[in-house]
């Protein structure tokens, strides 16, 4: 079996690919097409198993390129919502019941107010999808469905956060779906890479396309725990334009609920990672003599007009790429050349320590990874590893990692529901009361048996993860007349044991 | 300033017996409700964790004998009336719930927050010094009074009971309290457990007329309390002026509520919540504190009244605090026009009031 990983960072595009341990690997600049170059490139992608981090969906954000979105709330009783958008009739209650209608003329008049794309979101919507889908049935005559988002595809509690969450996701779901397409010419079945560090299959990641940010982080931790094998200590990925920090906790990236995006609170759940705007095409301010905090271009010594962090690492004593360029360039700048950058790089060590924290030890990965290690652990008082490969890390990790679920299941046997991960199905009525043991069972199969249908292997399913667990007991005058469960759980993002024989 | 809400998840744990309508399920929609609004994480609420209350602070109310006899039943199991029952760890959950009655307290003292909601459980409002009662073991009400007064944080607190039951217990103690103004709104004690709570019960010694009865009738409804408030109990705090508000919130007043035949909506609690609040703001610096009591209507009714009384605590828009619609039907059975005979009791209440309160001459 080939593992194959495609990691699409600010700079260049990464492809690598594993057979028997044996890690093959190649790296193209970033074009809009570069995943498919990679594609083309590797040729077999259809005979392998195919991961693809990408950046795209961040990026569509950042640049705020998601177009318009019309956003209709079923806010129903309780707070006002109407800041958050269209508020229409309709209204799904905490158990999950349908308490008030949706009025078919009223969608029909608020959808005539037509933007790029559609978020349609009610409270407690995940745990009743069906008014939404409703709506989505009527939103079909004036959008493509690749424009509108749902909020029941979206798990956890808070409207507000299941509203931005799903605007968040509307506005990207297009890009994800056309990338899908393209890639799916080179291989059928691929995965894309998440920000919780695990994989989905291409067709899950179009539901919930905000599952892929922070993905390249995700990779750098799962590809330094592959390469080195060290469960714990502070990932450092210094790429082309960013420096990203990750937490590897017992061999798993470190992760966070609900993060922000944008400027948007959201139910996003992905690793802990913060950043820094220095990689090596960071462009050096002589006005200041400072690292300007953005990307203008290449190196110098890739061919570049700027000097940039990469070519001072080269005045002093590094050979990365065409290093005399480099040199060059530098003592246009000044005579005293070699001292200007060691202050310079000093500078950028600097700013990147000052935001490591107090690590026992470092990890380095990316492009720079092993030229910053030494200064940046002597800074820290630190140890440091720099993995072979540590350059393509990021291709490596995604390459490797497994498929990981998270599966939200309420069951509620008074109205006969199970719900899983918003989507609802009956479960027999004389099931009355569950053992706390049988409610996770359930969980744990039916989490295990996704992960199978979308190719995992009996390995990798294997730990099923607790991470919530409620039940009560339904009373209606005296008497028990059902029972409300709880659970969450999950298979926790890791190497795929596939990978490790 | 913020708006507190005190809950633990140990507020969860006490439960009487397997279907007593006292449960955890009370709480756990209201909790669904508040999450899924985004209530617990607004800038304005902060979510404070409570203590438990040590046996001084119980036993500034509470009797030895009483709480000798409460422990040595919780550790075994007993029973003290026949809706009232002390399973194993009762003693633990109730000073949770009077512990929480406290830190509320002590959070607006300490200027953390404005004021708090104290979400717990078991609630607190039939406890005597020497017995409970009612699903209540300890009166959490009159622990943090006494002790606020104790500890002169405060010297005058004005508690107004809106629990659909009268509060025989938290009145019993401050029946001679001149520096307590205990107000009342209840169904009548014709018609409802424990039977007390007339408008002749207006307390003894030198608290005499600081204890004040206002019972309504089956089916009253938001116009009733309406009017309680602007003619009674508005009138009568300001006059006081006391330098606390407490509310001992039961939710069993709503419509949906099995055990009680009250007919408030969750926008009527709202209401009443906001006028407490400008009172409040008034009188005391905005220092206010409310403790969940009964309430029992746990589907359509808590998830809505506790999170429009929170909504209206943290100064959060109420105008769309209402029930879903397919319980208009509910309300409409229950209701009745009962305001008239409410006009009768608050003249009657008047005239026997007005020797100890100008406002009423």
């Amino acid at each position: 079996m080939k593992f194959i990983g495609i990691d699409v960072g600010g700079t260049n595009t990464d492809a690598v690919k594993i057979e028997d341990g044996i890690i093959d690997y190649f790296k193209i600049p970033n074009e809009w097409d570069s995943i498919i170059e990679a594609l083309k490139k590797l040729g077999d992608a259809k005979t392998s198993r195919t991961v693809v981090s990408s950046s795209l969906s961040l990026n569509l954000l950042y640049e705020e390129k998601g177009g318009e979105t019309k956003t209709l709330i079923m806010a129903g009783p309780g707070l006002n919502f109407s800041n958050f958008g269209t508020n229409i009739e309709g209204c799904i209650n905490h158990r999950g019941d349908i308490v008030e209608d949706i009025v078919v003329e009223e969608v029909v008049g608020k959808l005539l107010d037509k933007k790029d794309n559609l978020a349609v979101v009610g409270k407690f919507s995940n745990r009743n999808p069906s008014l939404e889908e409703k709506i989505l049935n009527i939103a079909l005559n004036y959008y493509d469905s690749t424009n509108i988002a749902l909020g029941s595809d979206i798990q956890g509690l808070s409207f507000p956060r299941r509203i931005n969450t799903t605007i968040l996701s509307a506005k990207v779901k297009r890009s994800i779906v056309d990338l899908t397409k393209a890639i799916e010419n080179y291989s059928s079945s691929f995965y894309y890479f998440k920000g919780d560090g695990g994989i989905v299959p291409h067709n899950l990641a179009i539901k919930n396309p905000l599952d892929l940010v922070n993905s390249s982080p995700a990779t750098a931790a799962l590809g330094a725990y592959y390469l080195t094998g060290e469960k714990n200590g502070l990932v450092i990925d210094i790429g082309g334009t960013t420096t990203d920090f990750i937490e590897l906790v017992d061999g798993k990236p470190k992760l966070v609920e609900n993060i922000e995006l944008c400027g948007y609170k959201t139910l996003i759940r992905s690793v802990d990672t913060w950043v820094v705007p220095i990689g090596g095409d960071s462009y050096i301010d002589f006005s200041s003599n400072s690292i300007g905090l953005k990307r203008k271009g290449n190196a110098v010594a890739f061919k570049g007009e700027y000097i940039t962090l990469t070519d001072l690492l080269n005045c002093i004593g590094e050979k990365i790429g065409d290093y005399n360029r480099s040199i060059s360039a530098m003592k246009m700048i000044s005579n005293n050349y070699r001292n200007l950058a060691e202050s310079l790089v000093e500078k950028a060590i600097d700013l990147i320590s000052k935001k490591s924290g107090n690590p026992s030890k470092i990890i380095c990965t990316g492009y720079l990874g092993k030229y910053l290690a030494p200064m940046i652990s002597e800074r820290l008082n630190c140890s440091y590893i720099v993995p072979k490969f540590a350059e393509v890390a990021n291709a490596i990790g995604a390459a490797v990692s497994r498929i990981s679920l998270m599966l939200y299941q309420r069951i509620d046997t008074e109205r006969g529901r199970i719900i899983w991960n918003g989507t609802v199905e009956r479960i027999k009525d004389d099931a009355r009361s569950l053992s706390r043991e049988e409610i996770i069972d359930i969980a744990k199969n039916k989490v295990r048996s996704l992960a199978l249908r979308y190719g995992a292997v009996e390995e990798d399913v294997k730990d099923v993860d607790l991470l919530y667990f409620n039940s009560y007991n339904i009373i209606r005058g005296w008497y028990k007349s059902g029972q409300i469960s709880d659970c969450i759980v999950q298979i926790n993002p890791g190497i795929s044991s596939e990978v490790k024989s | 300033m913020k708006t507190g809400i005190v809950y633990h998840d140990y507020y969860l744990k006490h439960e009487q017996g397997p279907t007593h309508p006292e449960r955890r399920e009370r709480l756990e929609y209201t909790i669904d409700q508040l999450r899924e609004e985004g209530i617990l994480e607004d800038p304005k609420i902060e979510i404070i964790n409570p203590r438990r209350a040590t046996l001084e602070e119980i036993l500034s109310v509470h009797t030895t004998r009483y709480i000798e006899r409460l422990k040595s039943m919780s550790e075994k199991g007993g029973i003290i009336d026949l809706d009232t029952s002390v399973p194993v760890g009762s003693y633990d959950s109730a000073i949770w719930s009077a512990g929480g009655a406290l830190t509320a307290a002590e959070k607006v003292f300490n200027g953390s927050v404005k004021n708090s909601f104290a979400l717990i459980r078991p609630p607190g409002h039939h406890a005597k010094p020497d017995n409970g009662a009612g699903f209540c073991y300890l009166n959490n009400m009159a622990i943090m009074i006494k002790n606020m007064i104790k500890r002169r944080t405060i010297k005058r607190a004005a508690i107004l009971d809106w629990d659909a039951h009268h509060g025989d217990g938290t009145q019993a103690i401050f029946y001679d309290d001149p520096n307590v103004l205990y107000i009342s709104i209840h169904q009548d004690g014709r018609t409802l457990y424990p039977g007390s709570g007339f408008i002749d019960e207006i307390g003894v010694g030198e608290g005499k007329g600081y204890n004040i009865c206002i019972p309504v009738l089956p089916g009253a409804s938001d116009d009733v309390y309406r009017l309680a408030l602007d003619e009674i109990y508005i009138p009568l705090v300001e006059e006081f002026r006391p330098d606390f508000i407490a509310i001992s919130a039961g939710q069993d007043n709503h419509f949906t509520d099995p055990l009680t035949n009250l007919a408030l909506t969750s926008r009527g609690y709202a209401e009443m919540m906001k006028d407490a609040v400008i009172l409040s703001d008034k009188l005391c610096k905005g220092r206010l504190v409310a403790l969940l009591e009964g309430g029992y209507g746990v589907e359509g009714g808590l998830p809505y009244v506790n999170l429009g009384i929170i909504a209206a605590m943290a100064d959060i828009d109420i105008t769309n605090i209402r029930e879903p619609k397919i319980y208009e039907e509910v309300l409409r059975r229950r209701r009745r026009d009962v305001l008239d005979s409410a006009k009768e009791t608050v003249r009657g209440l008047k005239r026997i009031l007005k020797d100890y309160w100008s406002c009423f001459r």
